[in-house]
């Protein structure tokens, strides 16, 4: 687990909002993408590419179902980023 | 539907083939008999950047050997797929340009990206100009996908026709033969040249490779370790004529088109939906006047998708219950060739029923508990083939199914 930095944390859980199509305000760090607020496979393909192009990543597709609240999020992403 | 015994009957007198297991009836055939592959590394666009550049292009195409009329050039790819296809069926039926000339025909396409091989070079054109005025012409006047059904009619100098393109997609070539069925069944028409064509382009494969659906090696339907599909290409034209008009030009009739359904799953813009799917095959057998028990086999959507296959196994099953009959891909072999796909495996039912075989399904290792089916795995098999469904569905949740059967003088 890496250590959260917040002001990426901030970033990603902007772009999360924006792909799955969320108030910023209620998006919280654990609430599920899928069974808590409607988002479905497509928009977490979005937010995946996005991720991608933000941080010039890439983001094995399997990774996706990993992807499930914005924690786990985080972590997929600083894993493919070597933070 | 109790109206069958009155409805004029539509049989098929000619099939067109473009493929990457082969152009032609005769090296189709050989093709899905042998379970030829068509999987091969991508010449049309730069896929550098993707990790992957295979693909099922038709490697042998010599659009001047079938075009005679039309500028080649007033074509993009997918446009010449599908003119040279509907030559070939024509041809293959025994009808000239004087026999079409002046009648009424249906002419339908379907397809899926057009010509979006061309959008991508107007693109590339547009954005490394940094100039929209740098867009070739010659291309930006061929992108219209209307015009894959009336470059059918400019070529083949048919006047008197209704020329419509389908865009539902990986489902349209089954959708344009239910048209042209409901335009001869209704008395409007006697002929009908009906299928689908598409060109592989970097926007599908692209589409599917963000959608972590395509194969990282080969497509492998109803498979327990299936990671996906190829995109393909090519094109199938079929010429659906009225049984009367057939027999009284002493035509080669391949098959009887019996009937069709189509379903909306009104859902998902991508997963395909169980309940639509089920919904779509019983309509077909419903219009066909056929029962469950008289399918001797289904050829699939079966792309080689996690989702699909598993989703069209349930819905068959619902339908057929525990011993569905066998139930066969030719995606396995041609990748997904898009609004050609369901038209190609229309005629690949045609061919079965006409020559006793079922086309196997390829690259399969170990067929998946979630899809209890027999595939016909990796070799043809000899049968007696009377009746034969073609299943497709599509991308925004159209499904069209096919029902042919011999037809029995």
């Amino acid at each position: 687990m890496t250590t959260v930095a917040p002001e990426r944390l901030s970033r990603i859980r902007e772009i999360i909002a924006e792909n799955i199509d969320v108030d910023l305000d209620g998006l919280s760090d654990t609430a599920l993408f899928i069974d808590e607020l409607g988002a479905d496979s497509l928009k977490l393909i979005d937010v995946l590419s996005a991720l991608e192009m933000e941080y010039s990543i890439v983001i094995d597709m399997n990774e996706l179902p990993k992807m499930t609240n914005v924690e786990a999020t985080y972590q997929v992403t600083a894993a493919a980023a070597g933070w | 539907m109790s109206t069958a015994t009155a409805r004029r009957r539509v049989v098929l007198t000619g099939f067109g083939v473009i493929s990457s297991i082969g152009t032609g009836v005769e090296e189709y055939t050989a093709g899905l008999r042998s379970g030829r592959s068509g999987a091969r590394p991508i010449t049309r666009f730069d896929t550098e950047g993707f990790g992957q550049n295979t693909a099922c292009e038709v490697p042998d195409f010599e659009p001047g050997r079938w075009i005679h009329n039309v500028p080649l050039d007033d074509m993009g790819r997918a446009g010449q797929y599908a003119v040279a296809a509907a030559r070939m069926a024509v041809d293959d039926a025994g009808l000239t340009e004087d026999d079409l000339g002046e009648r009424q025909a249906v002419i339908t396409v379907g397809t899926t990206d057009g010509e979006s091989h061309d959008i991508a070079v107007l693109l590339e054109q547009e954005l490394a100009a940094g100039d929209p005025e740098a867009m070739d012409p010659v291309l930006s006047r061929r992108i219209n996908a209307g015009r894959l059904s009336t470059v059918i009619a400019r070529e083949l100098r048919m006047p008197n026709v209704e020329a419509t393109t389908v865009t539902t997609a990986c489902a349209a070539g089954n959708y344009s033969i239910g048209y042209g069925l409901d335009s001869i069944r209704s008395g409007e028409v006697d002929i009908a040249l009906c299928g689908g064509a598409d060109a592989v382009c970097r926007k599908a494969f692209a589409l599917f490779k963000r959608f972590g659906a395509l194969t990282p090696d080969v497509v492998r339907p109803f498979d327990k370790d299936r990671q996906g599909i190829l995109t393909g290409e090519g094109a199938g034209i079929l010429v659906l004529e009225s049984l009367e008009s057939a027999l009284a030009r002493g035509a080669r009739i391949y098959a009887e088109v019996l009937g069709y359904g189509l379903s909306c799953d009104a859902a998902h813009p991508t997963a395909p939906n169980r309940d639509g799917i089920a919904r779509g095959i019983r309509l077909a057998l419903d219009d066909a006047g056929v029962k469950q028990e008289e399918i001797d086999f289904i050829s699939a959507h079966g792309t080689g998708t996690k989702a699909n296959d598993k989703t069209e196994s349930a819905a068959i099953v619902d339908v057929y219950g525990d011993a569905p009959p066998r139930t066969v891909a030719v995606k396995s072999m041609l990748g997904h060739s898009m609004g050609a796909a369901s038209a190609l495996g229309a005629i690949a039912c045609g061919l079965a029923i006409e020559h006793g075989f079922i086309p196997p399904t390829i690259n399969h290792r170990e067929t998946d508990p979630d899809c209890p089916l027999d595939v016909v795995p990796n070799a043809a098999v000899e049968a007696d083939v009377r009746i034969v469904q073609n299943n497709s569905s599509a991308f925004a949740g159209n499904n069209a199914v096919l029902i042919l059967g011999t037809y029995g003088e």
